[in-house]
């Protein structure tokens, strides 16, 4: 009997103290403002790059701090510092999180439950919730209800030019819309699971020119994505694997679940933890097509000029663990600040560890953008491989800062579905 | 020197592309947009007629205009010379061989599509010349059935949006619904009737010998009628041609029907379908959509074969002396009698049965003999599928031929004897049948890392299994115009792999085809180098191997070739 009740006694102390371990759920670390010598006003150049290393080894994540030192060594780009901007989220975006706050909630398996709309977690208590804010599956932060970019691909190796490609992608949410009509979820969710649709149209190079894809993305952990190709050389549509989500795209570094940083499925084995919060350097927010960061690919390879800002991050650890899954982990970089001072968990870069645990991929935001009504995207982005130091570059811009109203709400026939993807086959 | 001509010609390409730096053009603030490619490719034809055989060069030019978010138009031309015949003397080798094909193949610049998009109500149409594209197999056609090919250069071994000869077509979809991708496609082709086009060489000759039309690519004669071999020796007994054997003099009898075709005693006509002409339309349609994770489509079309079957339409052997004057020839009778009677009597008893074997009723009729090839109109009906697995995607093509039409001969089967051609005559009436035709497909695309062999990117696998059946099989039937006899059932399988290596610019691809049935291979590898923004320079090979004359990979047995490409697009 004694025996009996001392087990249950350890037990449900081991459970008391070990559960918010199991789930993740720790506490999430305190703040750390930075307060060193790199503020507003400091431009890090060629000449002193050596002598702000070490801070800069604080500031910048591992991949991003080897991107940037090519540049700066080069003297392509430099690093202006300045004062830190916000930008609030879109109105509807804002009110949903303040309607539906405190509802959302993770589950043990990692998974969203009872999420409407907005923000889930507008003040995170754990790492699964800051996850599931920054989650692109649901994060209007660089993709918002309905997206149109149009984007450059220019592939590097080091400094040096490769070869380019172009496309026109459209997305479409389905789960929670706020801001673009139709607002809430959409029948294909309702009816059919569906999270998002995108699809993509390439213009150049010839040899590729008129390739579609179409993508549907369930919401349901184990409903593999429905992917669907019009290619050219055949002259037909292809079902195309849902599941080569690591396969390059067109010889780039782009795979797709590293589109917006992270797009790979939060699954059930995966083990999150916040590693750090504190500040880094971020790339600033442009707000408007006439802010758009100039870029010459002849003049700065794969470097972007743009001014930098003290943000502060969130830096979360993700197992995967999965050992047929090419990567064995990612180190994401979110915004941490608070929702009401205009922080968005906008996941600012990512980086990718292979199983053998050498820092493998990244990529991130390069030149984040904003429209004045706080739909937020890209103007350039960045995919590296940092085993072999090749880089492809996104320039762009999404039609929430030009060409809005002409383009916006897509058409879900023409962008979304087979009959459209054929109409724009060539 | 003529080594000298090819790097001529490739240097021209060169200088000829760097004008062309830019990557396509836009002009009119992006509505009109440019792009295409120029390339070389020159081909050397290994075995025992190892030469080159080919210099091809090609501009394509393919323009889209937005005149409207709602009128778009969109073309695509396409200018080809082939150098080899200009590079190539048309004495020696080339010339024996080649060179009389020099006015189909050595020039041809012509629009292949132009087309028209815009919506009407929630349909959208294309209108115009264009291809359109059913299906899910690779490698073999089963509902890719409404543009025909042009195989005249390296058969079916090129990409078949290259080779496929876009037609006048209206094209109509209708989103039913978007949630299931369901729509209802039809299309109608207003009477632009095309065929397939190869080089066969229907001259008669001797399949060992060239003609003089031959390309490197023409298919050899088919064993119709070669020379007619008949019972008995007729040779003129008087007159000017006195002693002159129509037939050898020795058995087997030959007929020479090329001479007899020369001069009219058997005539092969084919139509020159008018173009748009209302009556020839072919029409069909397609309802797809996804259930249950599969995307399905049921297929329906009418239009025309795009090969022939050789019909025969009326016609004997009875008068054809009158060609040469209706002389006396010798009956081959002993006196008391007559030794000799006018061609026309001699040849009229001959098919009779009064001079030994017959009679030949089939051929007792004035000639000439009257063949056409004749492209009958032919109904398909089937459905395609595929699915997602995981790393899988399994598919599937099934077109059912209702009436898919063949030749057919006479139980005793078919030769260039007299008794069998007139007893297929007389068992068939116009040597044409038509049988169900059940094409089928299943195949699987698999997409797999073999870090080992490629530690950057996955490689692209895809087999496939064709079975075709014919319904209600007759031992008598021949795929016309080639008098094969097709199997009750035929298998095909393929295998096709490629990877990427260098970050996509090192492309190596193997394609391999096998006729289970008739033991016949076709292999194709290449490897296609994609550095920069422009040049796409590829070498591959092009390997057959079954028994000769055996379509579809036999016939092809001494015409393993390597080829250079090399293409500036822009």
């Amino acid at each position: 009997m004694y025996r009996t009740r001392g087990t249950h006694f350890v037990l449900a102390f081991l459970a008391v103290i070990l559960l918010p371990v199991f789930l993740g759920a720790a506490e999430l670390p305190d703040y750390k403002k930075y307060t060193g010598p790199i503020k507003p006003g400091v431009v890090i150049t060629k000449a002193n790059w050596d002598t702000y290393l070490p801070e800069l080894q604080k500031l910048l994540p591992p991949a991003k701090l080897k991107y940037m030192s090519g540049g700066i060594r080069e003297g392509l780009v430099t690093m202006p510092i300045v004062k830190t901007t916000y930008n609030l989220s879109t109105k509807g975006q804002m009110e949903a999180t303040r309607k539906y706050a405190g509802t959302a909630r993770v589950g043990a398996d990692n998974q969203l439950t009872n999420w409407t709309a907005g923000f889930p977690f507008p003040e995170p208590k754990n790492a699964q919730e800051v996850v599931w804010n920054c989650n692109p599956t649901i994060s209007r932060t660089s993709a918002h209800d309905d997206l149109l970019f149009y984007s450059w691909f220019g592939l590097f190796k080091g400094t040096n030019y490769e070869k380019h490609f172009l496309w026109d992608l459209f997305v479409r949410k389905y789960r929670g819309r706020t801001d673009i009509p139709p607002l809430g979820d959409m029948k294909d969710f309702t009816e059919n699971g569906v999270a998002f649709k995108e699809s993509f149209l390439v213009h150049t190079p010839n040899e590729v020119k008129g390739f579609i894809q179409l993508r549907i993305r369930y919401w349901d952990l184990n409903k593999l994505d429905e992917v669907y190709a019009y290619i050219p050389a055949l002259r037909r549509l292809r079902r195309l694997t849902g599941s080569d989500n690591n396969d390059p795209i067109l010889g780039s570094d782009v795979v797709f679940d590293d589109f917006e940083v992270w797009r790979q499925k939060l699954d059930s084995r995966m083990k999150v933890r916040v590693l750090e919060h504190r500040d880094y350097l971020v790339p600033k927010t442009y707000v408007g097509m006439e802010n758009k960061p100039a870029y010459d690919y002849k003049k700065t390879g794969p470097y972007v000029q743009v001014e930098w800002e003290l943000r502060p991050q969130w830096v979360l650890e993700i197992m995967i663990n999965d050992p047929d899954y090419v990567y064995s982990k990612r180190v994401v970089y979110v915004d941490a600040v608070p929702l009401d001072q205009g922080g968005c968990y906008l996941l600012y870069w990512g980086e990718q560890y292979d199983q053998k645990g050498r820092l493998f991929k990244a990529n991130g935001q390069l030149a984040p953008s904003a429209s004045k009504e706080g739909f937020k995207n890209l103007f350039n982005w960045l995919y590296m491989n940092c085993l072999t130091d090749h880089y492809t570059v996104m320039d762009g811009y999404p039609t929430y800062v030009k060409g809005f109203r002409e383009t916006i709400p897509l058409k879900e026939e023409e962008a979304f579905s087979i009959k459209g993807l054929l109409k724009r086959a060539r | 020197m003529k080594r000298c001509g090819l790097v001529f010609s490739l240097a021209v390409l060169l200088l000829v592309g760097a004008t062309f730096s830019a990557h396509g053009f836009s002009l009119l603030d992006n509505k009109l947009s440019i792009s295409g490619y120029l390339q070389n490719q020159s081909s050397y034809r290994l075995g025992y007629e190892s030469q080159w055989v080919s210099s091809e060069n090609r501009l394509q030019v393919e323009m889209v205009g937005k005149l409207h978010p709602n009128f778009i138009v969109a073309g695509t031309f396409r200018g080809t010379y082939d150098a080899i015949y200009d590079l190539r003397s048309s004495s020696g080798q080339w010339g024996q061989d080649y060179a009389g094909s020099r006015d189909a193949l050595s020039k041809e610049a012509k629009v292949r599509e132009l087309y028209v998009d815009t919506s009407l109500g929630g349909w959208d149409f294309r209108i115009g010349q264009q291809q359109i594209v059913w299906g899910e197999s690779d490698g073999l056609r089963l509902m890719d059935i409404i543009n025909p090919l042009d195989m005249r250069r390296q058969f079916v071994t090129r990409d078949w949006e290259d080779i496929r000869i876009p037609q006048m077509l209206v094209k109509a979809t209708y989103g039913i619904d978007p949630g299931s991708n369901s729509f209802l496609e039809l299309v109608w082709n207003p009477g632009d009737v095309r065929r397939d086009r190869i080089l066969v060489d229907t001259t008669m000759r001797d399949a060992e010998n060239h003609s003089p039309n031959d390309s490197p690519w023409t298919i050899s004669n088919p064993a119709l009628l070669g020379s007619l071999e008949i019972d008995a020796p007729i040779i003129i007994a008087s007159g000017p041609l006195a002693g002159v054997p129509l037939t050898t003099t020795t058995p087997p009898f030959m007929l020479n029907t090329a001479q007899l075709r020369q001069a009219g005693a058997l005539t092969i006509a084919e139509d020159d379908p008018s173009w748009l002409n209302v009556r020839n339309s072919e029409f069909g349609g397609r309802l797809a959509g996804t259930l249950g994770g599969y995307f399905l489509t049921l297929n329906y079309y009418q239009g025309f074969s795009k090969t022939p079957v050789m019909k025969y339409e009326g016609g004997g052997l009875l008068n054809v002396g009158n060609i040469f004057g209706n002389p006396d020839v010798f009956t081959g009778l002993a006196p008391p009698a007559p030794t000799q009677l006018p061609m026309n009597d001699v040849l009229g008893a001959y098919l009779s049965g009064a001079l030994g074997p017959g009679p030949y009723s089939g051929l007792l009729k004035p000639f000439p003999i009257m063949l056409r090839y004749d492209y009958p109109r032919e109904t398909v009906v089937g459905f395609t599928f595929n699915k997602a697995a995981g790393l899988w995607v399994w598919r599937g093509e099934f077109a059912t031929y209702l009436n898919k039409h063949y030749n057919k001969v006479a139980p005793q089967g078919w030769s260039n004897h007299i008794s069998p051609i007139n007893a297929a005559i007389e068992f068939t009436g116009d040597l044409v049948d038509d049988k169900i035709l059940q094409a089928s497909m299943i195949g699987f695309d698999y997409k797999r890392s073999i870090e080992w062999l490629n530690p950057e990117k996955m490689f692209f696998i895809s087999a496939q299994v064709f079975n075709y059946h014919i319904f209600d099989y007759d031992e008598e039937l021949r795929t016309g115009p080639y008098m094969q006899q097709p199997r009750e059932d035929t298998y095909y399988l393929s295998l096709l792999i490629n990877t990427e290596y260098h970050m996509g610019r090192i492309c190596p691809e193997v394609l391999v085809v096998y006729d289970a049935s008739a033991t016949g291979w076709y292999i194709k590898s290449r490897v296609e180098l994609k550095y920069g923004d422009h040049w796409r320079p590829e070498i591959g090979a092009l390997y057959f191997s079954g028994d000769d004359q055996e379509l579809p990979f036999g016939e092809f047995n001494q015409k393993n070739e390597v080829y250079i490409r090399l293409k500036y697009q822009f």
